[in-house]
């Protein structure tokens, strides 16, 4: 394609023969044919894009907030000069540049290759994807350009950062809700010796007792306990409501950031942690425990976007027939726009669970983002108050989340009202 | 996986023992950049050589004027003749004034990287000693002569006539100014990294061709009367050819020297914009690409591209030009050799073939076959495969690069 | 993995069907302009028995170039030697193209007829004003309009004179370049009728031919130069006596009460007085003392060439000058080379019946003389010394923009220098040129758009903003109590049903604050100022 300096060069030759024409002016005539001339001889090269490109990251997953080193190795395999070539690979517009660049200007003989190096780093959690790679291709005086792509996207989850807990839950004044890692007396994946039993098909060898095989020549295999103190279960408020607030403080971002560190925490524990993310309608992944759990945990809550109106008792009715009896359940909500919350709590409660509600003050995240008179403000907190002293008063713990403060901090705030 | 990327290199980090980055002091003194503002200088002073001597000299030159205001005023100009090239013929009153407009030029890009402190001081500086050339003397004598009779009066006329010479000197260095402004704002563009001031000096060769194609029109030059005749008209008739190459005469002397101002306006327009442009680019660059040594070679990559192609393209631009005025004689042959024919002999016979119109069909036609050329030769690749054939090693190292 | 190639379909065809559009309109437009006939004749760059190219290559031996015009003599203003320059028009076979253009009042005007439009026509004023020489030959064509601007006309009906030769036939017609109509004598003309070129012979005391001028002087042949014809036995004799041979003639008028570009217009030669004129074209002589429909047909002398001068002189060096011919066949190959012609052993231009027959021979006549005649009085050199010999610059143009090519290809050739030169020419076209210009800088200006610099952005810029419309509602009196009634139940630990079922009291009691259970209790108006004091007692109650 011909640049605004090829078609002004392309239409000043020609003006510049025709008028020279017109008033008998070699000069003009002669300086419009050199101009026709340049464009000529210089449409002999156009350059290319016919470039391989290979991006290396320094990791697929990371959290939120950390920096990501990206390579890009761009090759010319073709017989011809690229020409002056720009390449631009396309970061998502949530990721900043900290150091180097997503682009350069080169001019790639055959079999050369050049490196672009930068570091991004990603402020926000959620699946993003870096690509595809943009050329543009130009001749030397910029007259011709010619823009392509090479489609060669690299994928990368940012999860929720992980806050550290432990020191919360050791420092709070309420009775220990969760006393440790103490032996289930159930069958499962554990470490400890649990019982003998016969060998059913499909049980891994490792497990086989020989042993016991050697003494009394039938197969048993060895069953470890379960692990886990208890199955812990999140329940995460994912719905359009939960969006109030700026890009990095609002409800859901502190929810997903709480569901995270507690999912950690109690992994790091060798408990069972289940996450429920409620917007729309309803996620749920099973309790269970080990690294495999973390990661599906993250990146659940690395994928969550707020949306939707569903109610927690819809939530507490579908999933309290799977929740394990007297269990302990996060409830991670700012408890706004839900009428049915105590009563979903109170009913939580009855079937003997320990019901913690992490409340994001979703008022104070409206605060940060629009002017809320002051009396109207005063009352809607009020509300937000009566609100939470109620589900203390169904016999939850109940955690009034302010925005500027740390997780931790909050946790430690932990009360029945 | 994470171990493959590294993190961007830099030039103290690998340790090169004289560390090349792209900073601008270091890339202005970067033997390309300097060969391209080099060009560009050059290109700029034959363009205005040219200009000048089928334009202006003996026809409308400084001199010249000088020599009227000289006859007007019935005295000598206070500027020295060795300075302004009167009394010298044809080129050669140039000589001098150039060198001027060189030294003037560069004074002004030199002053454009001072702090604006030091260029507020220099303009003011500039400022006072015209104000005190031109009224200091009037000013000092009058008001002595005041102090001295102890009367408040008007400067009397010899007094006043103390202003002639700082005028007249004001005055011819302008007319001076105006005639070499081509050359101080060129000179100043490019090694003042002005792309205001590099307009400026193609925009006043421009307009003072157009000015002269106007003027030279025979419509308003017959309106011109005596002044008329003073324009140096180049007439659309040309005789026989004298300059080409292989020994095929393509164009006359004087078209050959119209196609020269033309060539070098523009490789004066791309080198000097070229140098800002890349200098622009690195100037934008993060620190940590100014440190890379992979922008640095791609830099150097980028910079004889636009070397090699000034010198090929531009000069391949001159030859094409040449070429295709020249080719109406060619194509003159070609027809007058196909006998029989009727149309064949009014066509070689054309009046419009000598005129500008078979000139420019003719020309047309070359420059179409040589576009339609790049579609049946594939220059790239031709040029791609001597550069790999007399480079083996470097793809060699490109596929290296793959296996990791 | 290179994705460039990433077709549109939608565009492509959109893009065929525009190209193919304009493709059809040029070739319709192009196909009205181009105009073939295979009947090729009056060309000076051609060798046919009605061609002109003996008198071609008689100018180019004289050292003269030559030149030909095929696009358009509005080319003429290009000239940049007029004064030696001559300008030969022999018949003008076809009109020109119908382009807008300005007409002499300044008006546009498309439609021209008569073969040149206003401009061109201009051009070749212009062209003799400034010092040129033009000879328009012609008879039906379309030269009318050129004839018109120096106030003669072309009458365009076939004229028949008493002074045709017999041998051939009644086409063939004497005419002798004197101011007396000459007669015959049986079958050749009357000596005694016989007189000379009333200017070149000197009798009007001025404008007398240069060759005249060397009469009688001695010289080789080669020193003769343009008197060359005149060359005789080793020297000069110059004779201006010139009987030419014509073919199919018409004749010429002056436009009475017209005056043309020139004051100074001359007869050069005149048919018998017995000449008709066949007014509406049946072949047959019908005059009578008036002209009407039963003698439609017109009889007496008529003119058959005609001088327009610039000053009395007709010197070249004074001024320009156009000479019209009622015969656009009088220098064709068979007459003005008729040796050639007749030439038995070597005939020039193809078998006739002369060579064959002995019969219809061309009979000896003084077209070549004449017209040599004529080149050497407008191209000779005026310097001293160079008395005889072309000037420098000497150049014959011979207009072929209006004989039509028998190939596609070489009409679609002058018709692009004919719009090239139009365009460039002519003033409504350089108008409409400008124009054209203008607007495809506009639209370079305004359409053509260099990609934007590529900039990675970092933009996380987003709010989540609550529904404002409900801040008004939390402020009402009502809302208030509402919210207040339930801090109440709820620091007390009551169901609400208990709560409606409380006596106002035992809630009065409960509150504990007179202000607050006035609040609760008695619904009221409240300023601004006393419900915001209100909500502070509502935030703090309860607290101890």
């Amino acid at each position: 394609m011909w640049t605004r300096k090829a078609s002004f060069t392309f239409t000043g030759g020609i003006a510049l023969i025709l008028i020279g024409m017109m008033i008998a002016n070699l000069q003009m005539m002669i300086l419009g044919l050199t101009f026709i001339a340049f464009i000529v001889v210089n449409s002999w090269i156009s350059g290319h894009g016919d470039v391989e490109v290979q991006r290396t990251l320094s990791a697929d997953n990371l959290y939120k907030g950390d920096d990501l080193y990206v390579e890009l190795l761009v090759t010319n395999r073709s017989n011809r000069n690229t020409q002056l070539l720009e390449v631009y690979d396309n970061i998502p517009h949530e990721m900043k540049l900290r150091s180097g660049l997503n682009q350069m200007r080169l001019n790639l003989k055959p079999g050369e290759s050049a490196r672009i190096r930068y570091v991004l780093r990603c402020p926000l959690r959620g699946h993003f994807s870096i690509g595809p790679v943009s050329l543009r291709s130009r001749n030397t005086f910029n007259l011709g350009v010619d823009e392509m792509y090479v489609d060669h996207h690299s994928d990368i989850v940012i999860f929720p950062q992980i806050k550290e807990v432990e020191e919360a839950f050791l420092r709070s004044r309420t009775p220990k809700m969760y006393t440790g890692a103490t032996t289930l007396r159930t069958p499962g994946q554990g470490s400890e010796f649990y019982s003998l039993r016969e060998y059913v098909p499909g049980d891994p060898f490792k497990n086989i007792n020989w042993k016991a095989f050697a003494r009394t020549g039938d197969l048993m295999v060895n069953e470890k306990c379960r692990d886990a103190v208890t199955d812990l279960y999140i329940l995460l408020d994912s719905r359009d409501i939960a969006r109030i607030g700026t890009v990095l403080k609002n409800p859901l971002e502190m929810g997903t950031v709480s569901a995270a560190s507690l999912a950690a925490f109690f992994l790091k524990r060798r408990d069972s942690v289940a996450l429920a993310i409620f917007d729309d309608s309803l996620s749920y992944l099973p309790p269970d425990t080990g690294d495999k759990q973390y990661f599906k945990i993250l990146s659940a809550l690395a994928g969550v976007s707020p949306k939707g109106n569903m109610p927690l008792q819809a939530v507490t009715n579908s999933l309290s027939g799977r929740f394990s009896r007297g269990s302990p359940v996060f409830i991670i909500s700012s408890c706004e726009g839900d009428g049915t919350v105590p009563a979903a709590v109170r009913d939580l409660v009855g079937r003997g669970h320990e019901v913690t509600v992490l409340s994001p003050s979703s008022i104070d995240f409206e605060r940060l983002v629009s002017r809320i008179p002051r009396m109207s403000y005063e009352v809607l907190k009020l509300e937000r108050q009566n609100r939470l002293t109620t589900l203390a008063g169904s016999g939850a713990m109940v955690i009034d989340w302010m925005p500027d403060m740390d997780l931790s901090q909050a946790l430690m705030q932990v009360r029945g009202y | 996986m994470a171990d493959d990327v590294s993190i961007q290199a830099d030039v103290t980090v690998t340790g090169e023992i004289s560390p090349r980055t792209l900073h601008l002091k270091m890339l202005r003194k970067q033997w390309q950049i300097i060969s391209l503002q080099v060009i560009a200088t050059i290109a700029l002073i034959g363009m205005y050589l040219e200009v000048v001597s089928t334009y202006v000299v003996g026809s409308i030159d400084h001199t010249m004027l000088f020599d009227t205001i000289e006859i007007l005023i019935g005295d000598q100009l206070p500027i020295g003749d060795w300075l302004t090239g009167e009394g010298r013929d044809g080129m050669s009153r140039f000589y001098v004034p150039i060198i001027l407009g060189l030294l003037l030029g560069g004074g002004m890009a030199l002053l454009a990287f001072q702090t604006p402190k030091v260029q507020q001081r220099v303009k003011l500086g500039f400022i006072i000693t015209l104000i005190v050339a031109l009224v200091g003397q009037l000013l000092l004598s009058w008001l002595t002569g005041m102090l001295f009779s102890f009367s408040l009066r008007l400067p009397n006329s010899s007094e006043l006539s103390s202003l002639e010479w700082p005028l007249l000197m004001i005055m011819s260095l302008t007319i001076l100014f105006l005639y070499l402004l081509p050359v101080i704002m060129g000179v100043r563009g490019i090694w003042g990294l002005s792309r205001r001031s590099i307009a400026w000096a193609i925009g006043f060769t421009l307009l003072f061709l157009g000015i002269h194609a106007i003027l030279a029109f025979p419509l308003i030059n017959g309106q011109l009367g005596s002044y008329g005749d003073s324009v140096n008209i180049i007439g659309a008739q040309f005789s026989d050819p004298t300059i080409g190459i292989f020994g095929l005469m393509l164009v006359t002397k004087q078209q050959f020297a119209l196609i020269m101002i033309a060539v070098l306006i523009m490789v004066f327009q791309e080198s000097s914009y070229g140098v800002i442009r890349y200098l622009e680019y690195a100037y934008r660059l993060p620190e940590s690409c100014k440190r890379d040594p992979e922008y640095v070679r791609q830099m150097d990559n980028v910079l004889n591209t636009h070397l090699r192609h000034t010198f090929g393209f531009l000069g391949l631009t001159g030859i094409a030009t040449t070429i295709a005025l020249g080719f109406h004689s060619v194509l003159l042959g070609i027809v007058q050799d196909s006998t029989g024919s009727q149309w064949a002999g009014q066509i070689s016979e054309s009046i419009e073939l000598s005129l500008t119109y078979g000139l420019v069909i003719s020309a047309a036609m070359f420059l179409s076959v040589m576009a339609i050329l790049r579609f049946f030769v594939p220059w790239e690749r031709i040029w791609g495969f001597i550069y790999s054939r007399r480079n083996p090693e470097v793809i060699t190292q490109g596929k290296e690069v793959v296996e990791i | 993995m290179l994705d460039n190639i990433n077709l549109n379909y939608r565009r492509i065809g959109l893009q065929v069907a525009f190209w193919s559009v304009l493709l059809v309109l040029l070739l319709s437009v192009l196909a009205n302009f181009v105009n073939l006939s295979n009947t090729n004749q009056l060309s000076a760059y051609d060798d046919d028995w009605n061609d002109m190219s003996a008198f071609r290559q008689d100018i180019k031996d004289m050292g003269i170039q030559t030149n030909s015009l095929v696009s358009s003599p509005l080319l003429l203003a290009d000239i940049e030697d007029p004064r030696n320059t001559t300008y030969i028009l022999a018949g003008v076979e076809r009109d020109t193209l119908s382009l807008p253009q300005f007409d002499s009042d300044g008006f546009i005007t498309i439609a021209s007829e008569d073969g040149y439009s206003p401009s061109e026509i201009d051009a070749i004023v212009e062209f003799v004003d400034a010092g040129g020489t033009a000879l328009i030959l012609d008879d039906y064509g379309f030269a009318g309009s050129i004839a018109q601007a120096y106030g003669v006309r072309y009458t365009g009906y076939q004229l028949y004179d008493t002074n045709y030769v017999e041998e051939l036939d009644f086409n063939y017609v004497w005419m002798c370049i004197q101011s007396t109509p000459c007669g015959m004598n049986g079958s050749s003309i009357d000596p005694d009728t016989i007189s000379v070129h009333e200017r070149w012979s000197g009798s009007l005391g001025e404008g007398a031919h240069p060759c005249s001028l060397l009469n009688g002087q001695t010289m080789d042949l080669d020193d003769a130069g343009l008197c060359a014809q005149h060359w005789k036995d080793g020297e000069i004799q110059y004779n201006a006596t010139y009987q030419l041979l014509l073919n199919n003639i018409t004749a010429l008028e002056l436009i009475p009460g017209v005056s043309g570009a020139f004051n100074d217009v001359s007869i050069r030669a005149v048919t018998s007085n017995e000449a008709t004129v066949d007014v509406n074209g049946d072949g047959e002589i019908w005059v009578g003392n008036e002209q009407n429909s039963e003698t439609p047909d017109l009889w007496g002398q008529f003119n058959l060439s005609i001088e327009a001068c610039a000053e009395n002189s007709c010197d070249p060096n004074d001024g320009g000058r156009i000479v019209f011919m009622a015969d656009g066949s009088a220098l064709i190959n068979a007459i003005y080379d008729y040796e050639g012609f007749n030439d038995p052993n070597n005939p020039l231009y193809g078998s006739n019946d002369c060579v064959t027959n002995n019969t219809k021979c061309i009979p000896e006549n003084d077209n070549r003389k004449w017209a040599l005649d004529f080149i050497a009085e407008a191209l000779m050199s005026s310097k001293i010394g160079e008395k005889g010999q072309p000037s420098e610059t000497a150049m014959v143009i011979f207009d072929e923009s209006r004989h039509p090519q028998n190939a596609l290809l070489a009409d679609s050739y002058n018709t692009v220098y004919f719009l090239l030169v139009y365009f460039t020419g002519e003033g409504l076209a350089m108008l409409l040129l400008f124009l054209i210009l203008f607007i495809a800088f506009e639209a370079v200006l305004i359409k053509k758009r260099d990609p934007e610099p590529w900039r990675h952005v970092f933009s996380i810029i987003y709010y989540g903003f609550g529904d404002a419309n409900r801040y008004t509602y939390y402020s009402k009196t009502d809302k208030i109590r509402q919210v207040f009634l339930s801090k109440v139940r709820n620091q007390n630990g009551l169901t609400r049903e208990e709560f409606h079922a409380m006596p106002a009291r035992e809630l009065v009691s409960l509150i504990n604050d007179p202000v607050l259970a006035k609040f609760a209790i008695e619904p009221g108006k409240y300023s601004l100022e006393q419900t915001v004091s209100v909500v502070k007692r509502i935030k703090a109650w309860g607290r101890t």
